[in-house]
Formats: structure tokens, C-alpha cells, sequence
């Protein structure tokens, strides 16, 4: 890419412009890019609105910022507020903040520490989890590790590796789970992996090959192939060796 | 259940995957998205795939994960066509194509060499519809003229060639695969042949 020909978009204040093939865009104000954008980094520090399709090798939100269209990008990240409307394609996702996507999410590596939500499927090599998050499709990912920090929801998850442990970076974490039950749990439907470890989680059936339930479960039904463990503090309705 | 379908559980069972390989290749689309057909069961929601297309993808991948990396599978079986090109020595030779196919798409659409992936499609097809014996060397110069006015819109899709005929006339159809068809009374289908699996049949022969 030939940035040197490229002009860059610079907000600071209000202001709109047009997208087209830039190298940079700073938005320090409220700014609005009224069609498709092709940039090398797009940087929101106030308020954005994009109304179109964005594909950037870099994006950071530090602020608010909206996407009304489909996001491609080598890197992201959100330490503010993000929605983006269609799918978000990126190498490399890191939400420290808040983000909702309407469509798919598909990345290489995926680290959530604030609060996502997904409408559809979200595929991955590898899944972080840190703070509390809802997919309501598939969640897919070679190793899926969550520590439950807060609400987590899935309808599916499937991968290799699945752990999902309770956070436990507070020492408190007991004491506030008295006051609170049911606040830092997993709910899933299914969950299908080769190498399951659970803590704290709500699913209606887990199928693997070897399977852990930790404290604090509530299985309806668990399938496995190798090996099944269950801790004393774990309910599990019915289990059955394939 | 419905017939033509399996359901996960048991097409694991059969192939001796596991959950974990299923959804690698998934992720990797090696196994596409529209297989995946979720229905509600008295245990809740499960998943079925269509059973001949699933076990027949799975087989291929299995028997060439050894040679193959998961992303050269993933470019075998998308629909988007191979940097590939062939002399048409190369196809007689490799017994890709019969040498009569050749000559005639020769004489129709000019020489050039090597060929690129897109005209191997079209001679293959070609080829392939000919040796059924179905299909006249004058219907084949409507087969290759469909692919040469629609191809371009063909990239990276999936479609089904179709052939009909009615009463002595014939004509070609291109048409999203997975759809479905219906005809007037007198009109016969002689074949539909689905194109997507041509290309990875073919694939499979270069490669």
C-alpha cells in the first residue's frame, strides 16, 4: 500500500466526511464518515459514526464509536464503546470496554475484559474471556478459556480446549457470590469440546471426550468418551459413558 | 428423523472424529455453514447434517489431511477457482479430459495455452457431460456458451448446471445449488450436475 499517495481524515470538533482510501482517520470530536472506509488506522477519541463498510490494518476506540456496516481489520481495539451493525473480521480483537455486534464476529484471537455482546456466531482460534459477554449463535474456538468475572452466556460452544473457571483475581469473590448468587456464571445450551473443564456453569448438556464439572455446576446431561470427573459440589442430573 | 439426514452424535460415532476436529474444520470451512441444519428434539436443539455430502467430505478430508494443511483442503473445497493452469498436453495426458472434448472446445472457443483453471472448468464439464452420451456436440456449444456469458458471476458461489429438455429442444439452466426446481409437465431434466463438486473433483485431479 502506497500510503504516502493517501490523504488522512483528521476530526477534532465536529465534522463530516466522506470516506473513500485514506491512511489515517483521528476523530477527537464528533465525527461522521458518510460512506465506505479503506484506511491504515482509524482512531476514535470522541464520538464516530461510520456509515458504511470499514477494512482498516488498525482500529482503536477509546471513545464512542458507531459502524453501520460490515468491520474487516487486522487489529482492534475497544476501550470504550463499539457497535458495529454487520460482521466484525478482525486478526486480533481486544474489548476491554463495551461492544455489541449485530452480525457474526470472526478473528484469529479474541480477548474479552469488559462486556460483549454477539447476535450471531463468533469463531476463533483462541477465546478469552475475562468480563461478562452473551453469544447468542455459535461460539467456536480452538481453546476457549473464560474466567467468570461476570454474566457469560453462549446458546452453543464447541472447540478443542474448553476451560471456564471462576475469577478468582478478588479474594472476596466468595463472600460476594453469597450475596449474589447466580451473578458470575456461564449458561450455555450445549457445550462440545475434546477437553472439558467447568466451574460454575449452567448447561443443558455437555458431550466430550475427557470432562471435568467443577464446583458450583448444574449439568442436565453429560456425554463422554474417556473420562468424566465430578466434583462433590457439582449437580448433574445424568451422565453416560459413549 | 427425517431421511438424508444424521444427526452429530452419531455421525461422530461413525467416523470416530471428535467435537473438537469438527468444529476446526468448520472454523476452517472445510464443512460449510448450510450443512449445519439445527432442528428441536425432545432433548432440546441438535444439530443434522445432510448424511451422503457430510460422510463423503469427511472421508475426503481424512484421507487427505496427511498430505494437505487444513488451508490448502479449505482452497480445494471453496468454490472459488484455483490459481491453476494446464497445458492441454498436460490434460490428455493426465487423462483429465478425452482428446474428441478437446478438439471440439478447441475449434469452439480458440486455442490458448496453458489453460487457466476457468477453461479446464468449462472443458471438464463439457467432457463430462458428453461421455454420459446425453448430450449432443451441438448442445455442448450451448453449454460452453452459457459458462461464457454467466461465468463472471459464477466466481465463489455454488451452482448446479442444469440440463432440460422438452420435446426435442433442449437448453441449459445455471442455478444456485440447494434450490430447488420446478418444471412444466413435459419437460424432462437429463442431468443436473453440481458444480461446486466438479471443481473439487478437479482439483483433486491437478492437484
Amino acid at each position: 500500500m502506497d500510503n504516502q499517495q493517501r490523504s488522512s481524515i483528521n476530526i477534532n470538533g465536529a465534522g463530516t466526511a466522506t470516506g473513500g482510501s485514506v491512511d489515517e482517520v483521528k476523530i477527537n470530536g464528533s465525527g461522521t464518515i458518510t460512506s465506505d472506509l479503506d484506511c491504515a488506522s482509524f482512531f476514535c477519541n470522541g464520538t464516530s459514526n461510520v456509515r458504511g463498510n470499514v477494512k482498516a490494518e488498525r482500529i482503536k476506540v477509546n471513545g464512542t464509536a458507531s459502524f453501520q456496516g460490515n468491520v474487516n481489520a487486522g487489529k482492534v481495539k475497544v476501550y470504550g464503546t463499539c457497535d458495529i451493525e454487520g460482521n466484525l473480521t478482525s486478526g486480533e480483537v481486544l474489548v476491554s470496554g463495551s461492544c455489541g455486534i449485530k452480525g457474526t464476529v470472526s478473528g484469529e484471537s479474541i480477548e474479552i475484559q469488559g462486556s460483549v455482546s454477539i447476535a450471531h456466531d463468533c469463531e476463533a482460534e483462541s477465546f478469552r474471556g475475562l468480563g461478562s459477554f452473551s453469544v447468542d449463535g455459535l461460539l467456536n474456538a480452538g481453546t476457549i478459556d473464560i474466567e467468570l468475572y461476570g454474566k457469560a452466556r453462549a446458546k452453543e460452544i464447541g472447540g478443542e480446549k474448553i476451560t471456564v473457571k471462576q475469577g478468582r483475581r478478588f479474594g472476596i469473590g466468595k463472600l460476594i457470590r453469597s450475596f449474589f448468587a447466580g451473578a458470575h456464571e456461564l449458561h450455555a445450551g450445549t457445550i462440545e469440546g475434546d477437553e472439558i473443564y467447568l466451574e460454575y456453569t449452567r448447561a443443558k448438556v455437555v458431550r466430550g471426550k475427557n470432562v471435568v464439572i467443577g464446583e458450583g455446576c448444574e449439568i442436565d446431561e453429560v456425554e463422554y468418551t474417556s473420562d468424566l470427573k465430578i466434583s462433590q459440589d457439582a449437580k448433574v442430573r445424568g451422565h453416560k459413558k459413549i | 428423523m427425517e431421511p438424508g439426514l444424521i444427526s452429530k452424535k452419531e455421525l461422530l460415532e461413525l467416523t470416530g472424529i471428535s467435537y473438537g476436529q469438527l468444529y476446526r474444520w468448520k472454523r476452517k470451512q472445510l464443512i460449510p455453514e448450510e450443512w449445519f441444519i439445527r432442528k428441536s428434539t425432545f432433548t432440546g436443539q441438535e444439530t443434522f447434517f445432510p448424511k451422503d455430502k457430510i460422510l463423503i467430505r469427511i472421508d475426503k478430508i481424512l484421507n487427505m489431511k496427511e498430505d494437505l494443511s487444513l488451508d490448502e483442503l479449505a482452497d480445494m473445497f471453496s468454490p472459488n477457482a484455483a490459481e491453476l493452469s494446464l497445458t492441454k498436453e498436460d490434460l490428455i495426458k493426465r487423462n483429465i479430459v478425452t482428446e474428441v472434448s478437446l478438439n471440439f472446445y478447441l475449434e469452439q472457443t480458440g486455442d490458448s495455452s496453458p489453460f487457466p483453471f476457468e477453461r479446464i472448468l468449462q472443458l471438464f464439464v463439457l467432457d463430462k457431460m458428453l461421455k454420459t452420451g446425453e448430450m449432443s456436440l451441438d448442445e455442448g456449444k450451448m453449454l460452453l456458451q452459457i459458462f461464457q456469458d454467466h461465468y463472471a458471476s459464477l466466481e465463489g458461489k455454488k451452482f448446479d448446471l442444469m440440463f432440460v429438455r422438452k420435446l426435442g429442444i433442449s437448453t441449459f439452466l445455471l442455478i444456485e445449488s440447494d434450490s430447488r426446481v420446478y418444471l412444466e409437465r413435459n419437460t424432462k431434466i437429463v442431468q443436473r450436475l453440481n458444480l461446486n463438486s466438479c471443481i473439487e473433483e478437479l482439483k483433486l485431479q491437478i492437484g
